[in-house]
């Protein structure tokens, strides 16, 4: 129970450095308070002004167990409320209320306590300590107190002693800042302990986060809050001198909301800091202007209805507006208008309130917004609180699993396992443990009993105070994209195989014309053009193909036993016009003269032929490449050097997907499939090799891969009808 | 002189007639198929020394041809050399698994490569066991 007390200021005295001990006399009044409690003191009059007014809160530093002489604690300082508190003579008359406050120590308690004070602050916990050695506590306390110096260190001497005195309590001091190290060195020895944290602002927030770091739990750690809402309820100041000390003023001016005052006619005669913030305009620009400065966006039936309820009717209007600031920008603000009065009852102005909601307003279109995304998602998308139950269950997922919405909220997930469960329990778990999960592959049943391959994505889902509250989880059917690119590669490999045939027809043809009829050599070169014509376009169709099949899975490996070196030195042969045509240099490199591999030569062949055509393509004029063949150990190391363009670091992510090219090779050579290195880098994989490159641009690439020298043989996944035996 | 006789199973008339040329200028006895239920039966007749058998064809296509010679004790030791519209196919290595000699890539070579390959084949030991898998 809290009370208001009239005391005298009974003594003064110095501390420390700028720090006094301040006792009242509360003889005359039957006081009692527990330790760690806070009072509110009023001066009678204030020497000094002070626009926070002429009431404070101050920890109580005193014993409990001497209610009639109550002392706090206060460094000195430049606020007129201090320097009124230091001046006024001894046997004033205070006003004094309380006591108010929760720090106190719980009764029965087993756990250590932890007090960690900076300055001042440590009013409260000298009073817990003088009160634990006057009941002889067997109460574990540790107290950490800092101050800026050791000058500025109060009650050293009276705290050394105590500890003396009682052996649970240790005190630790602490010049300068207590910071991490110096908390867990001091309390290492403790089991779970409770903390208590008093001193300035920036002292209590920094401690709050090293403990929270440290891993204490939010509850385990007290502070205290000094409220002045007790205080008013109580009467105990008049509003008028609050408001004399300009404590309304400091409040109107602190707000968050833009707060203006009009006369009648609209026209602004105060604007607080927040308007300013707001609007964007200058206090200066909106005096004597109407809000129509900033507004006036809104229909005309809007501010017909607000003028009606504000000036015809005088009631207060309240609504969301949408208005622009000085720089233009729109935001949305929630307005309060009311007219007020003169003492003789005429309307004297309004006073109207916006707050900026703009965020919020985003917020909750975004959530709608999101609710139609997730309503109208292809993919189904399901959430589940803490306890697997389902909590939404979209429109995608009732196609998908061909339960209803109504049947499944509030089952539990489970229900869609299959024999899946014990994977879910292990995805669940390490999603409830922050992981979020993307695309795994997996299989769920059907509510009529079908076994789905889909791709699942989970992530934890949390509430605004980060609290884990439930599971988010997304399945994508992926057995129509399946479907999908099985029809798309059949497409090109039958269109391929289409394109082929007549294509040859003419390449035979037209050897044949040369051949057997003897045309003149103006023709014959027109023969030979059509005839280059129908080898690159050969060419394009194979490397579409080669995409074809990698995407359909339709390529098996069959090894068969090469020699690797002259392997390559055919193919190099077979490209030697076409170094001769850019007049580029070619090194064959080789640790041996003869490399036996058994390896798919198909895709052997493809790698080369992409590596080294590329580097061809992408080399200028007079560059060199150098081809180099290693056996080292159980692999084959391939490399293709050149002095080429190179590739740019932003593309080196993408230069092995399918269709990319890089912004300098598109420049440097407008045709290209960007297909060469896919095909490559999956024709490596399917070897069971890796591919790398090192690269600067303008000085040139060299992709290296290393496979395998015996390549195991993989069947491809297309079943082929054939009847009758098949022996090999 | 004839160097040998061969039957071409190509359905794309073009691609056939220029082979037929070609080969016959070479000095080979060459008959000619227009689909795989012809084809077979021409080789039936014909018990050639060898046999051009394109892939993709109608009514019975060349794997199915093969498999069908194979299975058969007259026609199981002919020869038989694969048309391929396309090189890397998985068709290519079924049939070498099925037992065929030898492949050709239409698309790779030029009319000349393919005469020079089944010249070779003939000047080569022509036993039917000596199977080595295909070189373009």
């Amino acid at each position: 129970m809290h009370n208001i007390y009239s005391v005298t200021l009974a003594n003064r005295r110095k501390v420390a450095e700028n720090t006094y001990e301040i006792t009242f006399d509360f003889s005359k009044e039957n006081f009692t308070f527990r330790s760690g409690q806070y009072i509110w003191v009023t001066l009678p009059e204030m020497l000094f002004p002070d626009v926070r007014g002429d009431v404070r809160a101050f920890s109580i530093a005193s014993s409990p167990d001497a209610p009639e002489r109550v002392s706090i604690l206060t460094r000195a300082s430049e606020s007129g409320y201090k320097k009124t508190l230091l001046a006024i003579p001894l046997g004033s008359e205070i006003k004094v209320s309380g006591p108010f406050g929760f720090l106190s120590l719980p009764e029965k308690n087993t756990r250590p306590v932890v007090l960690i004070a900076g300055g001042v602050g440590v009013a409260p916990f000298l009073s817990m300590l003088r009160d634990a050695v006057t009941r002889k506590s067997d109460q574990l306390i540790i107290l950490l107190f800092s101050n800026s110096s050791e000058e500025w260190t109060p009650y050293r001497d009276e705290l050394e002693r105590l500890q003396r005195e009682n052996p649970h309590i240790t005190i630790l001091f602490k010049v300068g800042e207590i910071d991490n190290k110096f908390i867990q060195e001091a309390t290492k020895e403790l089991q779970w302990p409770l903390w208590y944290v008093m001193g300035p602002e920036a002292m209590v927030n920094h401690m709050g986060m090293i403990l929270s770091n440290m891993g204490v739990p939010d509850g385990d750690v007290h502070y205290e809050e000094y409220s002045p809402f007790f205080y008013r309820e109580k009467g105990v100041f008049s509003e008028n001198s609050f408001l004399e000390k300009g404590a309304l003023r400091t409040g109107i001016e602190s707000s968050a909301s833009q707060i203006i005052l009009t006369d009648p006619d609209g026209k602004i005669f105060y604007a607080n800091p927040a308007a300013e913030k707001i609007t964007g305009y200058a206090i200066s620009e909106m005096l004597g202007q109407t809000p129509r400065l900033w507004g006036g966006l809104m229909n005309h039936a809007f501010y017909e209805n607000l003028w009606s309820t504000i000036r015809r009717d005088h009631r207060t209007f309240n609504g969301q507006v949408t208005n622009r600031r000085k720089n233009g920008e729109q935001y949305v603000a929630v307005v309060h208008i009311s007219p007020f009065f003169s003492k003789d009852g005429k309307l004297a102005g309004f006073v109207g309130t916006e707050e900026d909601v703009t965020e919020l307003f985003r917020a909750k279109e975004d959530a709608m917004r999101l609710a139609r995304i997730v309503e109208s998602s292809v993919d189904a998308i399901i959430s589940c609180d803490p306890n697997d139950n389902i909590i939404s269950w979209n429109p995608a997922a009732e196609r998908l699993f061909e339960y209803k919405a109504e049947e499944m909220v509030g089952k539990s997930i489970f229900m869609i396992a299959g024999d899946k469960k014990e994977e879910m329990i292990a995805n669940r778990d390490r999603v409830r443990g922050g992981a979020i999960i993307q695309d795994a592959r997996s299989e769920r049943k059907r509510k009529d009993g079908a076994v789905m391959t889909l791709l699942g994505s989970l992530w934890p889902i949390y509430d605004a105070n980060n609290n884990f509250i439930g599971i988010s989880i997304l399945y994508h059917d992926i057995s129509r994209d399946e479907a999908l690119r099985h029809l798309e590669s059949q497409f090109i490999a039958t269109a391929s195989h289409q394109l082929r045939t007549p294509l040859t027809g003419i390449q035979w043809v037209v050897e044949r014309f040369l051949k057997t009829e003897k045309p003149s050599e103006r023709a014959r070169g027109y023969l030979q053009d059509i005839h280059d014509s129908v080898m690159r376009l050969g060419a394009l169709i194979n490397t579409f193909l080669n995409v074809s099949r990698i995407e359909g899975g339709k390529i098996s490996i069959i090894p068969i036993s090469i020699d690797a070196v002259s392997f390559v030195g055919d193919y190099l042969k077979e490209c030697e016009p076409l170094f001769a045509q850019k007049n580029q240099t070619l090194t064959f490199e080789k640790n041996q003269e003869s490399i036996k591999m058994t390896t798919d030569q198909d895709a052997f062949r493809n790698i080369i032929q992409s590596l080294v055509s590329n580097a061809i393509e992408y080399t200028p004029d007079e560059g060199n490449i150098k081809v180099t063949l290693e056996e080292q150990g159980d692999n084959l190391m391939f490399a293709v050097s050149d002095t080429g363009i190179g590739i740019p670091d932003v593309a080196r992510d993408f230069i092995f997907a399918k269709f990319f090219r890089a912004e300098n090779a598109k420049l440097f050579k407008a045709d290209g499939t960007g297909l060469g290195l896919y095909i490559a880098s999956e024709d490596v994989k399917l070897l069971g090799g890796t591919i790398t490159f090192v690269s600067e641009v303008d000085h040139g690439t060299t992709f290296t891969i290393i496979i395998p020298l015996i390549t195991k043989p993989v069947a491809s996944d297309v079943k082929y009808p054939l009847e009758g035996p098949i022996d090999g | 002189m004839i160097r040998g006789k061969i039957c071409i199973v190509e359905d794309d008339a073009i691609l056939s007639k220029v082979l037929v040329e070609d080969l016959t200028e070479a000095g080979f006895e060459v008959s000619s198929a227009s689909d795989g239920e012809k084809g077979l039966e021409l080789v039936d007749s014909k018990k050639p020394d060898l046999v051009l058998l394109d892939i993709l064809m109608p009514k019975k296509n060349g794997l199915e041809v093969l498999a069908a010679m194979k299975g058969s004790p007259a026609l199981q030791s002919i020869p038989v050399i694969l048309l391929s519209a396309l090189g890397s196919d998985d068709d290519i290595k079924r049939g070498l698994i099925l037992g065929a000699t030898d492949y050709i890539v239409k698309s790779e070579h030029a009319m000349n490569e393919v005469v020079d390959k089944v010249k070779s084949f003939f000047e080569k030991d022509q036993h039917p066991q000596a199977v080595t898998m295909g070189q373009p």
